[in-house]
């Protein structure tokens, strides 16, 4: 770029004007004139918006993992259905195998089964979704 | 490509002070004036209106200091333009025969009121 600087002292008032001599082509940027480079903070948002990782960890469709990039499509249906049932109790666990098999009108549920002597189980408080075995009955 | 500075408002029969330039190429060195011809006009309310006044250097323009890239309108007296807005351009025309207007401009003369 060709350019000059003209200092105008005009009744005590100076200034400093930068001129692109070119004929044509762009005299100013931003409302910055002479040699200027231009960083994001000079440049509002307007719909394009500047990337933080605040913002792409708040997109719903990433907090989400919508897509599940990186992982195989077994993986992503593993996860959709939540197969492993990652995240819950095994008790929990037991819960939801034993709705997933349930159905029958009047069924009590059993979320454990244990086995113990007699006197262990007079010793403590029965649990009425837990199975007891005696063992010397 | 010429930028544009309007002078500050100039008060009618009073004396036009002298205006200041200095020419600095983009890295902070003067542009050398020697032997360049220096050449305004302020024309009447557009910046093809009537002339009012013509002046170059030698004749109401002073090269101050060439090699410095500095020169002056003189000032002179009193303002006799009526009151209105003037337009100017500041073209030099280069030892080497380059002619270039950087700067162009307004100012306006107000009304005085003491006689």
């Amino acid at each position: 770029m060709e350019e000059i600087q003209v200092i105008v002292i005009d009744n005590q008032e100076v200034v400093t004007l930068y001129v692109d001599t070119n004929t044509s082509g762009v005299t100013s940027v931003n409302g910055e004139t002479g040699i200027v480079v231009l960083e994001t903070l000079n440049i509002p948002e307007n719909t394009n918006l500047y990337y933080t990782e605040a913002r792409v960890s708040n997109n719903t469709d990433v907090a989400a993992n919508t897509l599940k990039t990186g992982i195989t499509a077994q993986q992503a249906a593993d996860i959709t259905t939540n197969n492993a049932k990652v995240g819950v109790t095994n008790q929990e666990e037991n819960t939801i195998n034993t709705e997933l098999e349930a159905g029958m009108t009047g069924e009590d549920l059993v979320l454990n089964v244990l086995s113990l002597t007699e006197a262990e189980y007079d010793a403590g408080t029965p649990v009425a979704t837990t199975f007891y075995i005696i063992t010397d009955a | 490509m010429a930028v544009t500075k309007n002078l500050k408002n100039r008060i009618k029969n009073d004396t036009f002070s002298s205006v200041e330039f200095e020419y600095l190429d983009n890295v902070g060195s003067a542009i050398d004036l020697t032997g360049a011809a220096i050449h305004i006009q302020f024309r009447y309310r557009c910046k093809t209106g009537e002339v009012v006044k013509d002046i170059s250097n030698g004749s109401g323009i002073t090269i101050t200091d060439a090699t410095s890239g500095k020169f002056e309108i003189d000032k002179f007296t009193p303002i006799t333009f009526e009151v209105d807005t003037y337009y100017y351009d500041i073209q030099t025309t280069f030892a080497n025969g380059d002619i270039k207007t950087y700067v162009n401009g307004t100012f306006k003369v107000l009304q005085d009121i003491t006689n």
